[in-house]
Order: structure tokens, then C-alpha cells, then sequence
């Protein structure tokens, strides 16, 4: 027997001594052509899923936006080298206001190609937000230039002629426009992909295909250069930017839906960073050199869908978020996170901690009566949707462990694929749905914009005129106090009074970056750029 | 004629009555002691299934916040999971689903499988060339595919008010789609090897109908090789069902079986082995105790192997 065991020994020490390759990757594409990315020129790091869309019309979610915001750009950007993360000039070279910020006029950038040659223009931001707020793409990003004068009633349909829209070309490389209200922080809107610019041209010609690899045009720092479809996105370093070229040749992302799995290759040397870790194996983590915790702006949060019934009725609502402690998933959970009652996030204007729903189960259960059911056990099962994930369903199970224990509901639990997930939000949303929220620009107006009756990204169904009047005056509001005094009033509205959602916690993301990486885009807003990133 | 009559030169013959293959197996089979300690396990577990509540220390549902990845302990013979629930509770209460899918399956899959088979094989011709295509066609489509959509499909029909109940019929119906397949194939195959054999004509000449034929002569000539089929799948339909719920279309949290139980473990392996090791154990002792067990019934029932 010990000979035997000896001798396995061996074995196996023969066989690693065998496998031990070079540092390099070796990626099979999707042509079926294999390519060998150096180790000192590629930066691998882990996305959780397939990116849903890299359309940027019609992209929803973190994943995509991390591959369009390395390979497109927008008029502004963020000065990532900076902590508090300035604006920065990116295809507009200067931007001026007139006195009370309703027109802004935009000088662009005369230097610029996209990756096929064609010179850059501003027609190109003209189509592009004609393409976004046209009723035909049916982006979930359209609210966001709402506060361009008409641009609401063209994505209605009740203006079909563009031209009408605030937005126009004074020549080729100045563009105007004209707000319906004063908006101070109106270029921060510009940094987001949902408003870079697009090739009409591209788009018409190859139809739905136009984001793969072989066929999309973009004019950032990097190019698609591969997108093998549930398994990698490749980023090359495009030769012909305009602005500073990246130092890394090649970003390749990985798709690991796991996040202990993406651990595990990081361990290996397999991947340079995880941009979140599981919860549950945080103890040890907590212990490793390469261990980088981030705040963010980030809320985590539970939706109602408020057309299915009994949650149509708000005093359920209020019910359920009564007996939901926030304090004991942020516990469980042991990650630096922040239990959050009111909606907009510590470090934004406008953050009241006095403001939500306490846990208070003596209330929850007179709310529960006052709704007509005898106690929670009456209540027809719940069902909570989540995307497969190993947190997710932890705080899934707990909070179904709350409400049984608290108010003896009975609660079942769904997991879908993120993809497939998104899909369902939008088509039929689950009861109770978990998302989560993190700032585009780090203004308030982000996250209350968020549930108003016209925004897409509202997946709860509900809308109140009341609070969309109270969210646009707060936009237009230049004086800070009277801004902070009407989010107060919107906040306590949404998630004292009608409750279509319940935050739960503030987010913390908790990277592991190799020792390797020098300047790592780390930020409160997950803004992970990776122009200034250094190999060793 | 009586068939007592002691022919000169054998010391011992068997009484031979109709019942004596059964009788004869049992005797052989308790001469096989890995196959009677590995029933005396299977009986251990099955037990165990069905008294969890009585067994259980804790609720297998409620979480202690305070306790959460905590080690083997005196108060936690298994230690606890991510949520602070008693892994002892809820390896007792895997045990519930696990060994139920598995054995369900297993008794669906014969049934089908073996009478499906069994008229393909014995009726022969057309008969047996219709019902094989289909078997055939069943084949070629992927096993995954075949069970994702069968489990979808009952899950809509929501036969049953009870979540945990639900979900094991689903997933029971599902994996049984799967399983009758490859036994209806073995059934038929051995069929047509035995029903050639001399005793079987010998039989039909002496005018035995073609049923009895079957029941008396056939089948308990064809068990050794379906037994250890069964001892086969029953292992894999726990594995099976492991990875349905693995990719959400098994049982839903917070019910559990062994399958889960290791699957989620397997995450936290170098931090937490308590717990895979421990679901992984009663899955790795319990395939083994079924292995070991079909091995010894497959040699008992096998009429050849006399002088084991």
C-alpha cells in the first residue's frame, strides 16, 4: 500500500512537472484559430456573465458597460487618475452653459476616427440620440435626456419630427442644446454609454449582428476585438486613438458566473482581478495581500412588481418592508456594507438616514390586518426573483427565513441567468425582484430619476405623477438646500408611503487586483476604465 | 410427475418449487457479506429519511445569524452553513430527497422501461421495430435537454400545493423520462437472447402460454443484468438531481438534498471542507453501499454462478 502511495505521488509530480507552461494565454477564437495573448501585455480580468447587449442603446447593466466604456467613448468623460473624479473633455474638447444651464453648447473634437477610418462628426451625436429616444429602439435609457425640450414627446410619439428635439448642429463640430429646465449637471449624463455617439450606417447594414466583433465601429481606446459568446470578450488597444494610448495591448474578459470560481483561476494565476468576491468565503479573503475593498455608489434593493396582487396594495407593501431587518442581512452578509432604509446613498446629496422603514414587526402585522389578511400565514406564497448567484441567494434565503419567521409567510424562491433575468424584469417581473443600482454620474438625480413613471430602468410598474413633478424640479433646482428639502419629500414618498421597492443595503465592492497591476480604475462608481493600467 | 425424486449418484439436490430462484438468491446473497452490510446501510439511511423529523436536532430551516461557517462542535456535530443552519439537520434531512428521487426513479424507470421492453422483445417484429424507433429517437435527443424540458413542463402544472412535494415529483418524472430509456433497450436485448434458449422452447413445447413462459422462464433469467442497471442509475439519478438543482430547476432553497448540500459547499472548499465533506460523505457511502449490493444480488440471481 505505501508503495502504491509513493508511487501516486510521483505520478502526480511527474505530471504537473509536465504541464508547467508559460505565463501566456492561449484562447481558441471563435473562427476556431487559436491566439496566444503574452502575459505582459494582456490584462485578464473577470466579468460575471455574458454582457447582455453591447448595443449601448439598449444596454441596461454593468457588464456591458464595462466593454462599451473601453471601446467607445462618449462627449465627456471621468478623470479616473483623480479621486474625486472630475469631468474631463473626451470627444468635446469644451462645453460652455448660458446663465441659468438651458443651453450648452458643445465644441467637438475635429481628430477623431472611428475604428473603420470614417472621420468623426457630430451627426454621429445627432443619429445617436435620435436613436435613443426613438419609440422604435425602445431603450431603457431614454429617460435620461428627457430634459431635452421635446425630447420626452418624441420618445411618446407625440413628435415625430426630430428636428423638433432641442438638440441640433451649428456645424459640423458644434452642437447645441436646449434644455426644457435648467440642469447644472447635464454634461455628467454625457459620460455614460447610453448617449455615445453611433454610425446610422453600421447599424442599418448589419441589423440585429452589428455589436459582434466583425462588424460593430467604435472610436475608443480599445477594439472588440473578440467576442466569444459565453465564454470571452478580447479588447485590443486601438493603434489609431486620439488621445493617450493604453499601455496594456490586450484586456481579455472572461465570463465566470461564480464568484468563488473566479476566485479560484485568480489563485491560480489565471486572472489578474475579480471585481467581487463570495461573501461567504470572506474571512479569508479579508487576510490576502491583493485584497481591495471599494465603497460604492451602490444600492442594493428589493422591487415590488405593483400590478400583481395583494402587492398592488401599498399598505402590504409597507407591511413586508417593515419586517425585512436590514441590520441582520448586512451581518450575515460580513462584508463592509451599510444598511439602507431611505434611497439615495451616504455621499450623495440629499442622504437621510432618518428617512425609511424601520424594522418593526408589531407595525408590519397591524399593516397586514389593516390589509384585510388575518396575519401573515393567510398571505398567498410570495415569490422572490433573483439572478443565479451564490450572494444573491444568500440574502434571498435569509430574507425568506425573515418573513416566515417573522410573520409566518410562506416565500419561494426563483434564479434565472442574468440575460434571461433582465428579460423576464422587463416582460413579466417576478413579485418581489432583487436589483441593484449603481450611479451612472454621482448625482442624487440618478437614483430618484431612476423610479420615475417614465423611466425603463422602473422594472416595479409603479408611477406617480407626484413624484416625477418632485424629481424634475429637484433637477432644475440650483440651490442646494431647497434641492435636498424636495428629495426629502421624494424619498419619504417613495419609500415610506407607496414602497414599489425596499433598499436593503449600501454596497461595498471587494476586488482582488494582482500584485502586478499598477493603477487599477478602482472608484465608488464601478467606472472601470482601463486607459491607465500598468503590467508588470 | 413428481419432481422430489432423488436421482442415484446426487447426494443433494434442491427442492425445486416455483419459488426457489428467490430462494436460492437469498441464501447465496446472505452468504455475501459486503452486500449484506451494504443493505444494512441502505436500510440505515432509509431510516433515517423517513424519521428526520424525529432525528434532526434542529430545525433544517432556521438560520442563526451568530453561528454562520462555524466548524464541527459539540452543539454541531456537522458545523453550520452560510447561514448559520445545522448542517447535521440538513444532511439528515438530504437525505429525504436524495434517497426518494433516487429510489422512485428507479422503481418508474423498471416499470416503463421493463415493460416497455420486455413486449418490444417477446412480441417481436413490427411490433418491436415500432416501439424501438421511438426508443431510438428518445436517445438521440440530448438526456439533458429531454429532462430541463420535462421538469419545465410539470413545473407549470403545479400539481401540488406543497413546494417541497412539487419539486420532487418534477424532478422525479423528469429523471425517469431519462431513465426507462436505457432499461427498456436492456430489457428487449435480453429478451431476445433468452427466449432462444432451449428451457424456453422446452417450456412452450410443453405447452406453457407465451405469458407464463415469460413471467416463469424469461424474466428471472434476464433480472441479474436489470438489477444491475438499476444499481447503476439509482447512484446517478442522486447525482442528476444534484446538478438540476445546481442550475435552478431542481429544489428550491431552502429545501435540500445531498446533491446541493456539496454542490454549494464545494465553493468554499479550502476555507469551509466541513461542508462538503460531509454531505459527500453520506453520497459517497451510500452509492457505494448500492454499488456493493447490486454487485451481490447480480451474482445471486445469476443461476451460473451456483458454487459461489
Amino acid at each position: 500500500m505505501k508503495i502504491f502511495l509513493l508511487f501516486m505521488v510521483l505520478v502526480s509530480l511527474l505530471f504537473t512537472a509536465c504541464t508547467k507552461r508559460s505565463k501566456d494565454t492561449k484562447i481558441e477564437l471563435e473562427n476556431g484559430k487559436e491566439m496566444i495573448l503574452p502575459y505582459k501585455e494582456t490584462l485578464r480580468i473577470h466579468i460575471v456573465s455574458e454582457p447582455p447587449s453591447l448595443d449601448w442603446h439598449k444596454a441596461t447593466d454593468t457588464t456591458s458597460s464595462l466593454i462599451t466604456g473601453n471601446t467607445h467613448e462618449g462627449l465627456v468623460s471621468y478623470d479616473i487618475t483623480k479621486e474625486e473624479m472630475p469631468l474631463r473633455p473626451a470627444l468635446a474638447e469644451s462645453w460652455e452653459p448660458n446663465q441659468d444651464s438651458t443651453q450648452w453648447i458643445f465644441k467637438l473634437r475635429k481628430d477623431v476616427k472611428w475604428t473603420d477610418g470614417v472621420a468623426f462628426k457630430g451627426q454621429h451625436v445627432l443619429d445617436a440620440w435620435m436613436r435613443l429616444l426613438s419609440p422604435d429602439t425602445a431603450s431603457e435609457y431614454a429617460y435620461f435626456l428627457f430634459a431635452i425640450k421635446n425630447a420626452r414627446a418624441f420618445n411618446e410619439g407625440k413628435e415625430t419630427d426630430f428636428s423638433k428635439v432641442g438638440v441640433s448642429l451649428k456645424d459640423d463640430y458644434t452642437l447645441v442644446v436646449n434644455l426644457a429646465r435648467p440642469m447644472s449637471f447635464f454634461p455628467s449624463l454625457l459620460t455614460h454609454s447610453s448617449t455615445f455617439p453611433v454610425r446610422l450606417d453600421i447599424v442599418e447594414k448589419h441589423g440585429d449582428q452589428w455589436t459582434e466583433a466583425k462588424n460593430i465601429v467604435t472610436l475608443g481606446a480599445f477594439t472588440l476585438k473578440e467576442w466569444k459568446h459565453d465564454e470571452l470578450v478580447l479588447l485590443e488597444r486601438n493603434e489609431n486613438y486620439y488621445g493617450k494610448k493604453p499601455s496594456v495591448k490586450y484586456v481579455l474578459a472572461r465570463m465566470v458566473e461564480k464568484y468563488s470560481t473566479a476566485v479560484r483561476l485568480f489563485d491560480s494565476g489565471k486572472l489578474d482581478s475579480v471585481h467581487e468576491v463570495p461573501s461567504k468565503d470572506l474571512r479569508k479573503l479579508r487576510k490576502k495581500p491583493e485584497f481591495t475593498p471599494i465603497q460604492n455608489l451602490l444600492i442594493y434593493y428589493y422591487g415590488f412588481n405593483v400590478d400583481k396582487p395583494p402587492y398592488n396594495n401599498k399598505i402590504l407593501r409597507r407591511a413586508i418592508s417593515h419586517a425585512i431587518d436590514r441590520d441582520e442581512i448586512v451581518k450575515l452578509l460580513d462584508g463592509g456594507q451599510t444598511a439602507l432604509r431611505s434611497w439615495i446613498p451616504k455621499g450623495l446629496l440629499g442622504h437621510d438616514d432618518s428617512i425609511g422603514l424601520r424594522f418593526d414587526l408589531e407595525k408590519s402585522k397591524a399593516l397586514i390586518k389593516q390589509a384585510g389578511f388575518d396575519d401573515g400565514s393567510k398571505l398567498p406564497p410570495l415569490v422572490i426573483g433573483f439572478n443565479t448567484n451564490e450572494d444573491h441567494q444568500r440574502i434571498a434565503e435569509n430574507v425568506q427565513s425573515q418573513l416566515s419567521r417573522n410573520l409566518g409567510m410562506k416565500v419561494e424562491l426563483r434564479n434565472e441567468e442574468w440575460k434571461v433575468y433582465l428579460n423576464t424584469l422587463k416582460s413579466d417581473p417576478y413579485p418581489v425582484f432583487r436589483l441593484g443600482w449603481i450611479a451612472d454620474y454621482p448625482d442624487p438625480d440618478n437614483f430618484m430619476n431612476l423610479m420615475t413613471s417614465y423611466s425603463e430602468n422602473n422594472r416595479t410598474g409603479w408611477g406617480n405623477q407626484e413624484f416625477d413633478k418632485l424629481i424634475e424640479a429637484a433637477a432644475s433646482e440650483l440651490d442646494e438646500s431647497k434641492r435636498i428639502e424636495l428629495y426629502k419629500k421624494a424619498q419619504k414618498l417613495l419609500v415610506e408611503d407607496e414602497v414599489p421597492a425596499m433598499p436593503i443595503y449600501r454596497g461595498v465592492r471587494n476586488h482582488l487586483i494582482a500584485k502586478r497591476i499598477k493603477d487599477y480604475p478602482i472608484n465608488p462608481l464601478g467606472y472601470y476604465r482601463f486607459w491607465e493600467v500598468k503590467l508588470k | 410427475m413428481s419432481d422430489t425424486v432423488i436421482s442415484p449418484g446426487d447426494t443433494i439436490q434442491e427442492n425445486r418449487t416455483p419459488n426457489s430462484l428467490w430462494a436460492d438468491s437469498w441464501k447465496r446473497l446472505k452468504k455475501n457479506r459486503g452486500s449484506m452490510v451494504s443493505a444494512a446501510i441502505i436500510l440505515v439511511v432509509v431510516l433515517i429519511a423517513l424519521l428526520a423529523p424525529v432525528l434532526a436536532p434542529y430545525d433544517f430551516r432556521a438560520q442563526n445569524i451568530d453561528l454562520v461557517l462555524e466548524g464541527p462542535s459539540g452543539a454541531h456535530w456537522f458545523g453550520t452553513d452560510e447561514l448559520g443552519r445545522d448542517l447535521l439537520s440538513r444532511t439528515i434531512y438530504g437525505a429525504r430527497v436524495s434517497m426518494a428521487i433516487a429510489i422512485l426513479t428507479a422503481i418508474i424507470s423498471l416499470i416503463i422501461g421493463g415493460v416497455y421492453g420486455a413486449i418490444s422483445g417477446w412480441v417481436g417484429g413490427w411490433v418491436d421495430n415500432v416501439l424501438m424507433r421511438f426508443v431510438d429517437i428518445l436517445m438521440g435527443v440530448p438526456q439533458l435537454v429531454l429532462m430541463i424540458l420535462v421538469k419545465v413542463v410539470f413545473d407549470t402544472m403545479d400539481i401540488f400545493e406543497n413546494e417541497e412535494l412539487r419539486a420532487l415529483t418534477s424532478t422525479t418524472l423528469a429523471l425517469s423520462v431519462v431513465g426507462w430509456v436505457t432499461l427498456a433497450r436492456l430489457v428487449r436485448g435480453q429478451i431476445l437472447q433468452v427466449k432462444q434458449m432451449l428451457y424456453v422452447e422446452a417450456a412452450r413445447a410443453l405447452g406453457a402460454k407465451p405469458f407464463s413462459a415469460l413471467v416463469k422462464h424469461v424474466l428471472p433469467n434476464i433480472l441479474g443484468p436489470v438489477i444491475v442497471m438499476l444499481t447503476f442509475q439509482i447512484p446517478s439519478n442522486i447525482l442528476f438531481e444534484s446538478f438540476l438543482s445546481f442550475i435552478g430547476l431542481g429544489l428550491r432553497p431552502p429545501y435540500s438534498s445531498w446533491g446541493v448540500l456539496a454542490s454549494n459547499g464545494f465553493d468554499v472548499i479550502d476555507s469551509y471542507p466541513h461542508l462538503v465533506f460531509f454531505p459527500g460523505l453520506a453520497i459517497f457511502v451510500s452509492m457505494l453501499a448500492f454499488n456493493l449490493l447490486g454487485d451481490g444480488m447480480r451474482d445471486a440471481f445469476d443461476p451460473k454462478m451456483k458454487g459461489r
